[in-house]
């Protein structure tokens, strides 16, 4: 367990401070971050809005971005807390590869994600030309590539989340529990996940949100089919480029994946009060 | 099992349980841990020894937590680990070798609350959740802290989170139970009621108990016998009133609070390989820890009784304690009459090497290959302006030597 720092009364209060010119850069940074937001919201027709968000196509859509963020989140938990278990409880030099391994996807240009993705599972593909010559399906252009593509560039956030936490929580309580009689299964079921619960519950949601997100893999690898792959982030890019649909369709939508990307951010801070670990 | 037993209750009364044996060689970069041991069901072993002796590998070897590179560990006959050259090697996993472990942080687990982490043995061993709470209840009773089921391990102070660990560990029912400095991390307010707590749950469990210390008070309350781990290997064993009363070798001396210098029997005494050498009595007649320190009425040889013609030229030791050693910064002067008398016997010269705190003042060691020390009160240290390094002569009276011969 990593020692808690905390200021207490008496303490060196100088200690808090920071120099003012990084200041001054801070609340730069922080205004760069906020200020195209507030840009969004400027430019929102209000009352045009609810009309925009409940047409049929941004309802079709945004169902479309739940199913498939939700199906690939639990793929990413499926594989991934095994992953991160593993580079967890591996040896530096191997942990070091794995995590490296992992990461990759994160690193990569998402469009690259979706031409990798497509010539491994497209129709002339390694794995593709197998599943349509074997069994005549192909999956680019369906809604489980939409799902691929996005369990793809999410799982990174949920297995570099939860290993962290795996390690911090270290294996000490983990050997208590096998010197009291435990099975391996048990402890992973009783020690391991509720002592790794802040880090998995952080990066389900980092992963989540990076799901419902998605463009560039899926616009390539999955294609921009309305209803089976048009998720928000390709309806928003749709409205906005497409000959004849206003940009406030576009912007409505965008309003909408906000609204989602707040409610994640509320979810993982309320959670994270109550526990107070 | 489950509460099947005589009293009713599951803390008291359980099935006697199989003796632990143990006999191990385990290797790490230059250290080498070469030791046996062995416990009777109901008794308690201590095993003693400085920080980095091996006590806490040994347990983890008997834990089944590492393999050692040869040697075996069972527990009532059952072989749970065995390593030797030619076999394949066994190794029962941790879970499945009813060897509970119970270390210096008490490591309750921080999301389960006193009952469920107590609760916890049984559960893993496939009872039920109402019947494993229900017994967990009665052990919280046990370590005294009825009434604290539902607080979680931050809501509860050290000595009580310790408590708690130790009915967790004893609720798993185990064969044998191993303690890694259990007081070590708890403050002198809590240390003493752990260690009676110790002694009472122990009594009940009849089960075979290895506990690792440092701290020869763990051993004197807990213990029955007592072993001296000293670089990796067991240097004597023994009942801990024998061990601790008449150590064998400057290890088990320096743990039982004394000095022990060592080298051959001769007329009525012991010379030591540098020349020096040591007169006192023989144990049967007196020993160090009887004499009230500093007396000094009693005529200095009164109890040198000479060493046995047939005992001349075997390893003897001298055996006094560090309070009973008188220090001058000046060479011993000729009015000196009992130095002029002696000749060198028990006067030397030394230089401190160390000055540190103890219980009775100051100690100072000596930059003396026997590893002497000196106990003097702070205010003696302060007059006499000691420092390390600074040039001493010490004596002490035969009357408050013990010699033993250390075969």
């Amino acid at each position: 367990m990593e020692p808690r720092q905390t200021q207490r009364a008496g303490t060196n209060q100088r200690a808090g401070t920071i120099p003012r010119p990084l200041l001054v850069f801070a609340i730069v940074g922080l205004a760069f971050l906020i200020l195209p937001i507030i840009g969004l919201f400027w430019r929102v027709d209000w009352a045009e809005l609810p009309a925009a968000i409940t047409s049929p196509e941004a309802v079709q859509a945004l169902w479309l971005s739940l199913r498939t963020g939700v199906t690939a989140t639990i793929i990413c938990l499926v594989l991934g807390i095994p992953l991160a278990l593993l580079i967890a409880r591996s040896r530096p030099r191997i942990a070091g590869i794995l995590r490296a391994l992992t990461t990759l996807p994160l690193v990569l240009p998402p469009l690259v994600g979706g031409i990798a993705l497509l010539y491994l599972l497209g129709r002339n593909g390694l794995i593709g030309s197998v599943l349509d010559v074997g069994f005549g399906f192909g999956i680019p252009f369906t809604t489980a590539a939409v799902v691929i593509a996005q369990a793809f560039v999410a799982m990174p956030f949920l297995v570099i989340t939860l290993e962290g936490s795996l390690r911090t929580a270290g294996t000490q309580y983990e050997t208590v529990a096998a010197t009291l009689g435990a099975s391996r299964w048990t402890v992973f079921r009783r020690i391991t996940v509720p002592l790794a619960m802040p880090g998995l519950l952080a990066g389900t949601v980092l992963c989540f949100a990076r799901a419902i997100g998605e463009f560039g893999a899926t616009a390539l690898f999955a294609g921009n089919a309305a209803g089976v792959t048009r998720t928000m982030p390709l309806a928003i890019y749709t409205a906005f480029n497409g000959a004849g649909v206003s940009q406030d369709s576009a912007i409505a939508l965008s309003l909408l994946l906000i609204v989602v990307a707040i409610v994640i951010l509320l979810f993982l801070r309320t959670w994270r009060t109550d526990v107070a670990l | 099992m489950t509460g099947g037993t005589v009293s009713g209750s599951a803390v008291s009364g359980s099935l006697v349980s199989g003796s632990l044996e143990a006999n191990l060689l385990i290797r790490r970069g230059e250290f080498t841990l070469d030791a046996a041991v062995h416990v009777e069901p109901g008794e308690v072993l201590a095993l003693l020894g400085p920080n980095g002796s091996g006590k806490s590998t040994m347990l983890a070897a008997i834990a089944g937590l590492i393999v050692p590179h040869s040697g075996s560990v069972s527990v009532a006959g059952r072989t749970l680990t065995r390593v030797a050259p030619g076999t394949r090697t066994l190794a029962v996993v941790p879970e499945k070798r009813g060897v509970g472990l119970l270390g210096q942080d008490p490591l309750l687990f921080p999301h389960l609350d006193s009952l469920d982490n107590i609760a916890f043995g049984r559960r893993s061993a496939g009872v039920g959740r109402t019947a494993a709470r229900r017994d967990a209840a009665d052990w919280l009773g046990a370590v005294g802290l009825a009434g604290f089921e539902g607080r979680k391990p931050s809501q509860l102070s050290g000595g009580q989170q310790q408590r708690v660990a130790l009915a967790r560990a004893l609720a798993a029912r185990p064969d044998v139970l191993l303690l890694d400095e259990p007081m070590a991390a708890l403050d002198v307010e809590t240390a003493p009621m752990m260690r009676r707590l110790l002694r009472e749950r122990l009594a009940d469990q009849g089960i075979a108990t290895l506990l690792v210390t440092h701290d020869v008070l763990d051993a004197i309350v807990l213990a029955d016998r007592v072993a001296i781990l000293h670089e990796g290997t067991i240097v004597d064993e023994g009942q801990k009133d024998r061990v601790l009363g008449q150590p064998r070798n400057r290890f088990a001396a320096a743990l039982a609070g004394v000095n022990l210098v060592s080298g051959v029997a001769d007329a009525d005494g012991v010379r030591l390989p540098d020349g020096r050498r040591f007169e006192g009595s023989h144990p049967n007649e007196r020993s160090p820890q009887d004499r009230v320190p500093g007396d000094q009425t009693q005529a200095p040889h009164a109890h040198a009784a000479p060493v046995d013609a047939a005992d001349r030229g075997t390893p003897a030791a001298a055996i006094f304690r560090p309070s009973s050693v008188r220090l001058s910064t000046h060479p011993p002067d000729e009015s000196s009459a009992t130095v002029l008398e002696r000749g060198s016997a028990n006067c030397w010269r030394s230089t401190i090497a160390v000055l540190e705190p103890s219980s009775g003042g100051i100690a100072c060691r000596l930059a003396d290959d026997q590893g002497v020390t000196v106990e003097l009160p702070p205010a003696r240290v302060s007059e006499l302006g000691l420092e390390e390094g600074t040039e001493v002569w010490l004596s002490v009276d035969p009357a408050d030597v013990t010699i033993l011969g250390t075969r």
